[in-house]
């Protein structure tokens, strides 16, 4: 209990007197800081709020001048009618697959070589590891048309490998472990050599539990980056069995052009996944932008 | 003996073909998927197709001389250096108010990072029909509120006066919560002794604010600054999504006038299957990317020795 504080005593009224005032005008700083937050969030918060509330307006109600807030009378008819017209549960599978595949590899692949990085001499290292740095400053944006031409020499197209393969390593990603692993004292790994354990079996046995943060963080990363992943599977894919969410949106403009309720749900379905990544895991995704303040 | 073992497990060059084997196939990767690509690049954009045969034959610097006279390529990189400036004068001072606000209070503050980060966690294309729905003419919501405050109707991403800003504003209400969670970063950054120190001295909040918290954020302010410029020079889904015209198909209008670099590299390759002329494209944003990355990573300090 050493963090109770014994309240300092006032000597006299005149400091008395000034203290008060001074924590009232604090408070009241405090309350219009509140204020400015309170109505900024709202800026931010409404707009996804009203678009999860609009799915379940009905078609006229959407276009009502004034608009509503809240649904008059709820309905379940625009998710039922994207479900049932399209093959919607297919392109919800699609991301999903490819976005917890793709994760899934990546962690494990550049948590790997982040261990052998940051605690083996091999002979080519440096140039390896300085060339893997360097593939940071690529945009993927300016690779998706000789990957896009590769993966087309080979018929890869509208196929679950084409729309994971590129994304499985990354720079960004074995810089990330590689810090995070040089952080585990050399010891740990010693005496468990010493033991007679392979140096896979340390990389699973010791050094996976130490840097679980660490990995939660890229991973929920590299899902959000995964999810939201567009130019590429617009390009790799165009038949609707093998389009991802993403894809079936845009489209979502020129099939349904106003139809606002179907859009709607649909942009509500393709929200719920991160959100739940996001509170489940909330500490570590902003822990991971102050970290990292790196932007993929 | 701990020594031996320490010795060979970071010395001992070729004591165990552990490393090699985690190492080389993931180079080998790199090699397909990265590195072979940009020299892929780079000949795509020094080569033409045949009309005819359907090869790429080596044409030099035909492309980029192309691109040097093509006004719509210069239009393209006005916009996104126009892009990048509007969205940066506006998120810079308002992640940095926000982020000062969250500082301060002590209640609700997993409340205002939930709110300001929402717009992050919510899908990009979602956040872009959204917003198509928000900048509709006639049930827009943006309209009505117009409407609300007395000032006549707009068109949104129909008017080629405002549809770049209107596609700013959407980029910056979505990323606001992420640059404010690195200025949060910063402020914590800043020791406490150090506002003890000038209020014992008699500063103001103004004065503090002024000769403490602000030069101490400069490198934080520097590195949201080259974050936000790459994400403006890489944006794509929300232009892609907003101003697909549904008559041609085509990104970037009404009439070129949200036409960015990215969208524009991305017509000439899949749209006109202008391969050489969107390489080239590519190669010119890969180098400005390039070098604003290598500015980030000076300012993040990157440790590139080890």
């Amino acid at each position: 209990m050493n963090s109770t504080t014994i309240p300092p005593i006032s000597l006299t009224t005149h400091s008395r007197f000034k203290n008060a005032s001074k924590s009232i005008r604090r408070n009241i700083s405090s309350i219009i800081i509140h204020i400015l937050l309170f109505g900024g969030s709202l800026f931010t918060l409404l707009p996804l709020i009203w678009m999860v509330l609009s799915a379940f307006k009905t078609s006229s109600e959407i276009i009502q001048i004034p608009p509503t807030l809240v649904p008059a009378a709820p309905t379940l008819e625009n998710f039922k009618e994207i479900f049932l017209t399209l093959p919607f549960m297919r392109f919800v599978f699609n991301s999903l697959f490819v976005t917890v595949t793709s994760t899934i590899i990546l962690v494990f692949l550049t948590s790997l070589a982040g261990f052998v990085f940051a605690k083996f001499e091999f002979s080519g290292k440096k140039l390896i590891y300085g060339a893997i740095l360097l593939t940071m400053m690529i945009a993927d944006e300016v690779l998706v048309l000789p990957i896009y031409l590769m993966i087309s020499k080979v018929h890869w197209n509208n196929t679950y490998i084409a729309l994971i393969i590129p994304f499985l390593f990354t720079g960004f990603a074995v810089f990330l472990m590689r810090q995070f692993i040089s952080t585990i004292p050399t010891e740990l790994i010693e005496a468990a050599t010493i033991d007679g354990a392979g140096y896979f079996r340390i990389y699973w046995k010791i050094i996976v539990p130490l840097i679980g943060p660490a990995m939660s963080s890229l991973g929920i990363f590299n899902f959000v980056w995964m999810w939201n992943m567009f130019m590429w599977p617009t390009v790799a894919v165009d038949t609707e069995s093998m389009m991802t969410l993403q894809v079936a949106l845009s489209r979502f403009t020129s099939m349904y052009l106003t139809r606002y309720d179907l859009t709607m749900a649909a942009a509500t379905i393709a929200t719920i996944p991160i959100l739940i990544v996001y509170l489940v895991l909330q500490r570590n995704f902003v822990k991971g932008i102050a970290l990292t303040g790196l932007k993929q | 003996m701990p020594k031996v073992k320490l010795f060979r497990l970071t010395r001992g060059a070729n004591s165990t073909p552990f490393p090699y084997l985690v190492i080389y196939p993931a180079f080998i990767y790199v090699l397909i998927f990265i590195i072979f690509p940009i020299f892929y690049l780079l000949f795509l954009s020094l080569a033409g197709t045949d009309q005819f045969s359907k090869v790429s034959v080596f044409k030099g610097f035909d492309n980029y001389e192309f691109l040097l006279k093509d006004k719509l390529f210069w239009k393209a990189l006005f916009q996104t250096l126009e892009f990048a400036a509007i969205r940066l004068v506006a998120i810079v001072p308002l992640s940095l108010l926000i982020a000062l606000g969250i500082n301060q209070v002590k209640r609700f503050r997993a409340y205002y990072t939930l709110a300001y980060f929402s717009p992050i966690i919510t899908s990009t294309a979602a956040v872009a029909l959204i917003w198509l729905w928000i900048y509709d003419p006639s049930i827009g919501l943006a309209n009505y509120g117009l409407t609300l405050l007395g000032i006549p109707k707009q068109s949104f991403l129909l008017d080629t006066d405002l549809a770049l800003y209107s596609i700013a504003a959407v980029s910056i209400w979505k990323d606001v919560g992420w640059y404010m969670v690195i200025f949060l970063a910063g402020l914590q950054g800043i020791p406490e002794q150090f506002y003890e120190a000038a209020k014992i001295d008699g500063a103001g909040v103004l004065a503090r604010f002024k000769n403490i918290t602000l030069p101490l954020l400069g490198p934080t302010t520097l590195l949201v600054m080259v974050i936000a410029t790459i994400a403006a020079l890489r944006e794509f889904t929300s232009i892609f999504i907003m101003t697909r015209s549904s008559i041609s198909g085509e990104p970037g209008g009404p009439v070129n006038s949200t036409l960015t670099l990215v969208v524009y590299m991305f017509k000439n390759s899949f749209l006109y299957n202008k391969y050489g002329v969107g390489a080239g494209i590519a190669i010119i944003l890969l180098i400005f990317i390039a070098v604003m990355t290598a500015i980030q990573f000076r300012l993040f300090k990157v440790d590139w020795e080890y």
